[in-house]
């Protein structure tokens, strides 16, 4: 998509016309990108300071930009410099170094180097190794919309009895999993219907492999949703050394039941929420699926970002901000056992165009456009004010409302105005300069004092999440500022 | 497209407020089996909702309980009540500083990943000087590093500002390190774990060391061993000849690692009566001896071995390598006296006791241990004569011609910051203008120069001249000519590189490579290459505090 079309991109019917003058240049995400920034998109810590080291010029030749990319020449221990190269529009790293770290080193370090003196790289005409790269990745985005398309038309051009026959083998798949994990839910309801009769003081005479046997069996089920809410469950019983252990096992345990209860009679229940039952038992979406809804076209900032392991898999949720309709979204990125997680969202960066929201009552997760495009920070005096709750007692009557449309939501993200950060009895608050309702913060936010220093007894903006009991702060905004609340990777 | 909430919400529900109904409970524990739900046990609340508990009534029993244990969670996370806050903060005032240039901030991010922390003091010492604030999202990584360097916590106080001055009066830990806030010391010292209570005393030190012994001497018969010897050395917060007493008692002690403690601070008390036995006993041995035509000899009469007096003031034989028995106690005597009792006793100038003490057959004792009282010396007295620096400069002078006496004197240059810049710029001068005779020598020097330099801080070396740069750049080419950069060398250089070692020698030295035999080159491009990066990355940093 070019600099025109995305101009032209239509928010809730009108052209975003104030957005559009409120670019200086398009496209130059790059240009103000932070050190801190790029070494957020280091895999790990000796990955960003071994980039920090080759961020000097004298480790590069043949530096060069354009409008669209960096590259670079950095002589390793081989014979062949490695050719390093930055598409400025993501951004997306490609080296020709070993390396399994993602992004590299190399890469890393050219983007510190132009993050630090962009003049050593001229504007020029970008050398064949890099045309060749741009152009695959071209290549591959079109082939995934030729793809598309070519599915698409290949459905039209089915005859009525090869469609009917297509049809039917889909039921039967369908038809086959759903027995699959009809079975499953049977065997939880038994399970559950068992721990009720014998009580849950007995659990802990059960051991974890158990509870990993039981998870086994849902995942044969088809039914990952319930494997994942069992480990979890088992796992915490396990690990939980609190005096009031048995309660709160309970209550998981509760959760699960009105889970299995809730498929039992799904098709009683509002549409989106059945999305939700079918996304909480195990069923998937593809991309496509989601893609074919209905997308959001918006100017969207990265919020913020958490991420955790679970088990091998390591799930990053970054958080986006539509400015114009104020829609909060969530893309999930993974990266399972060895994998490194593909490189996050930069923080406060912005994007322009379209999302699709996965199916839900309480529509959150997010997949991107193809057209999406990272673009510079508007003016803010041009942004529009978005009206979404931004008190507490407003993110608490949300809260209750989402959890009235979609009782599966456990933590959900919110902003929150004009607020500060206290510590009462070594326990921390968020609440208003006037004291009048305080939240707790969740035990494990890592950096109340980064918070506390960049408040400094001030009101500021937050984003986090809030379960019903504590929130967890994620990002702080300061003067126009997103500042990162999460803990650097070690 | 809008539903009807599936669940009713009550906003007056709380955790607090909702207590589960002890017969819910008792069922939940015991099980169906053992303790059969009753109908009053599905009451949601206070606020009795007769067709919820009908509904729930109706269900089977093991199918009643979790529903009713769900709905309850799911309506106290939905009604939770905020509580109001008594407390109020006041807010930081704003900040006097100039607000740090992002790419100043950038620097510091990067030393917070541990890419070249070592120059953090020269960070420092360059924000305070431009009048720049520290940035506020960084000011407790910095408060974090100060804790663990003590030598920055004055420059990092100095560019907090008034942000940073808010947020130590907020955190207790911080404002002891950076304030030496009163905290519940009385707590910690009480009850607190070992860890604690050393902290809590290490800060009634601080505020009052009379009190803090008090203390200390009242638990002491009490104290556990891991205790005793964490906590005895923190007497040296503050330590005064009120300590005296209690440290001359603790010399007894049955432990060992508790009696060197103490010695070692006696040791650093010249009033002490350790010091003055070692002192009365070591006149006896060391005689200034007047002969016709030779001017002044030195007489030494070698100490005992087994003097039980000794022993107990620390004073151990066979603790100096190539030195003997009787010639390391005496090194300990000649090193635990304070060097002005020579000077002044035998009236003689700092220049002439360095000859007196040269000339003798145990020179290296005593010229060791009169270099380790000179340190003792300048690193307790505040404002010492100018005849103790003129004759710890004589000893530095000394230690860069002379191999053997530096290698028994690895802590010789740990008063070297306690000179001022100029001297410190002369003696360095003086180290590295010796032509070094071999890639030993060269190397030693160095490593003198190096461990000189840790101590100093950046705004000393500041001061230092730029030619001493070509001088560390002519001690590396002797290295370079015999030899491969050995281990451990990486580190002295970049200690050079971080203070007196500029780029244009780097790259002179870089440049002479080719030159190099071949089996040395690698090797070396690999060393001069890490420099390259260090020296760069500096040059970065004082560039991004160009206007």
């Amino acid at each position: 998509m070019g600099w025109t079309a995305v101009r032209q991109i239509v928010i809730s019917g009108r052209y975003i016309q104030t957005y559009t003058l409120a670019f200086t240049k398009p496209f130059s995400f790059a240009m103000t990108i932070t050190t801190e920034q790029i070494l957020a998109l280091a895999p790990d810590a000796a990955a960003a300071k071994a980039g920090s080291q080759l961020s000097s010029a004298t480790k590069w030749s043949g530096l060069g930009s354009s409008d669209q990319a960096l590259w670079g020449l950095c002589q390793g221990s081989g014979k062949d410099p490695y050719k390093a190269q930055i598409d400025l529009s993501e951004p997306a790293f490609k080296c020709s170094c070993p390396s399994r770290k993602f992004p590299c080193k190399h890469g890393l370090g050219l983007y510190l180097l132009y993050a630090q003196q962009q003049a050593l790289f001229a504007p020029a005409a970008a050398p064949d190794w890099v045309i060749a790269w741009l152009d695959s990745r071209q290549q591959r985005a079109e082939k995934v919309a030729a793809k598309k398309e070519a599915v698409a038309e290949q459905l039209d051009a089915l005859s009525p009895e090869e469609r009917a026959k297509k049809e039917k083998s889909q039921l039967k798949r369908q038809e086959k999993r759903l027995n699959l994990v009809d079975g499953g839910v049977e065997i939880i309801e038994r399970w559950l219907s068992d721990i009720a009769r014998e009580g849950v003081a007995t659990l802990k005479s059960k051991s974890l492999k158990e509870w990993d046997a039981l998870a086994a069996r849902m995942v044969d089920s088809q039914a990952s949703g319930l494997a994942t809410r069992i480990k979890k469950i088992g796992a915490m019983l396990h690990q939980s050394s609190k005096a009031n252990w048995e309660m709160q096992i309970a209550e998981e345990l509760a959760l699960l039941a009105m889970l299995v209860h809730s498929y039992r009679a799904i098709d009683t229940l509002p549409v989106p929420l059945q999305a939700d039952i079918r996304s909480a038992i195990g069923w998937s979406l593809s991309q496509d699926q989601v893609g074919s809804g209905e997308g959001v076209s918006d100017l969207w900032q990265v919020i913020g970002a958490r991420t955790q392991v679970e088990e091998k898999l390591t799930v990053r949720a970054n958080y986006i901000q539509g400015l114009y309709t104020g829609r909060i979204g969530m893309l999930l990125q993974f990266g399972a056992g060895n994998q490194p997680l593909p490189p996050p969202l930069v923080i406060g960066s912005h994007r322009l165009g379209e999302v699709y929201f996965y199916p839900s009552a309480t529509p959150l997760r997010v997949i991107f456009s193809a057209e999406l495009q990272a673009c510079e920070a508007p003016i803010a005096s041009t942004l529009p004010q978005t009206g979404s709750a931004r008190d507490i007692p407003a993110l608490l009557d949300r809260y209750a409302d989402l959890l009235a449309q979609n009782p599966l939501i456990d933590e959900y993200p919110f902003l929150l105005e004009e607020v500060t950060l206290l510590s009462a009895a070594g326990k921390w608050l968020v609440c208003p300069r006037d004291g009048s309702a305080a939240l707790r913060v969740a035990g494990n936010f890592s950096n109340p004092w980064k918070l506390m220093s960049l408040a400094g007894g001030e009101a500021i903006s937050l984003f986090g999440l809030w379960d019903g009991e504590r929130y967890l702060p994620l990002s702080a905004t300061v003067n126009g500022v997103v500042y990162s609340l999460e803990e650097p990777r070690a | 497209m809008s539903h009807e909430p599936l669940i009713q919400t009550n906003p007056a529900s709380s955790t607090a407020s909702n207590p589960l109904h002890p017969e819910l409970q008792r069922t939940v524990l015991l099980g169906l089996s053992r303790a059969p739900l009753l109908p009053q046990a599905l009451a949601l609340n206070a606020v009795e909702d007769e067709a919820h508990q009908a509904s729930l009534s109706a269900l089977p029993a093991d199918i009643a309980i979790w529903q009713t244990l769900a709905t309850r969670a799911l309506m106290n996370r939905a009604g939770y009540l905020p509580s109001p806050v008594n407390m109020r903060l006041t807010p930081a005032l704003p900040d006097i500083r100039l607000p740090c240039p992002q790419q100043v901030a950038h620097i510091f991010a990067l030393m917070q990943k541990d890419i070249h922390a070592e120059l953090l003091d020269e960070w420092l010492f360059l924000l305070q000087r431009h009048g720049y604030g520290m940035p506020h999202a960084q000011l407790p990584a910095l408060f974090e590093l100060g804790r663990k360097r003590s030598h920055l916590r004055q420059d990092i106080l100095s560019v907090a500002d008034q942000r940073g001055a808010w947020l130590l009066a907020q955190h207790s830990t911080w404002g002891d390190f950076y304030l030496d806030q009163q905290g519940d010391r009385a707590k910690d010292w009480s009850t607190g774990t070992v860890k604690k209570r050393a902290e809590a005393f290490r800060v009634m030190r601080m505020q009052d060391p009379a009190a803090a012994l008090a203390a200390l001497q009242q638990e002491w018969p009490a104290e556990s061993v891991e205790s005793r010897s964490t906590l005895l050395p923190l007497l040296a917060v503050r330590l005064s000849m009120a300590d005296e007493p209690f440290l001359e008692s603790v010399l007894d002690d049955p432990r060992k690692d508790i009696r060197q403690s103490a010695q070692q601070l006696l040791r650093s008390l010249p009033a002490s009566r350790l010091v003055q036995r070692c002192t009365a006993y070591t006149a006896t041995l060391l005689q200034l001896e007047k002969k016709l035509l030779r001017g002044h000899t030195l007489s030494v009469t070698m100490p005992e071995t087994d003097n039980a007096a000794l022993l107990r003031d620390g004073i151990y034989p066979e603790r100096y390598r190539n030195l003997g028995d009787k010639a390391s106690i005496l090194l300990y005597l000649v090193a635990t006296t304070p060097p002005s009792y020579w000077l002044n006793l035998w009236q003689l100038t700092p220049q002439k006791l360095l000859t007196l003490f040269s000339g003798h057959e145990y020179q290296a004792a005593l010229l060791t241990g009169l270099l380790q009282a000179c340190v003792q010396s300048l690193q307790h007295d505040p404002k010492p004569d100018s005849a103790q620096v003129e004759l710890y400069l004589l000893l530095l002078e000394r230690l860069a011609q002379d191999m053997p006496l530096l290698e028994l004197n690895p802590r010789g240059t740990l008063a070297f910051n306690t000179l001022p810049p100029q001297q410190q710029a002369q003696t360095l001068q003086q180290w590295l203008a010796t032509p070094s005779q071999d890639a030993a020598q060269a190397r030693a020097i160095l490593g003198l120069c190096r461990q000189a330099i840790t101590s100093c801080r950046y705004a000393q070396i500041e001061q230092w001249p730029l030619t001493l740069s070509a001088l560390v750049a002519r001690q590396i080419r002797t290295l370079m000519q015999t030899n491969n950069p050995l281990w451990g060398m990486d580190a002295e250089f970049s200690n050079l590189a971080r203070s007196i070692l500029h780029a244009a020698e780097v790259e002179q030295l870089h440049g002479e490579i080719s030159r190099l035999p071949a089996g040395l080159q690698a090797s070396w491009e690999r060393a001069l290459d890490g420099l390259r990066e260090l020296i760069h990355f500096r040059t970065s940093l004082q560039q991004a505090f160009q206007p």
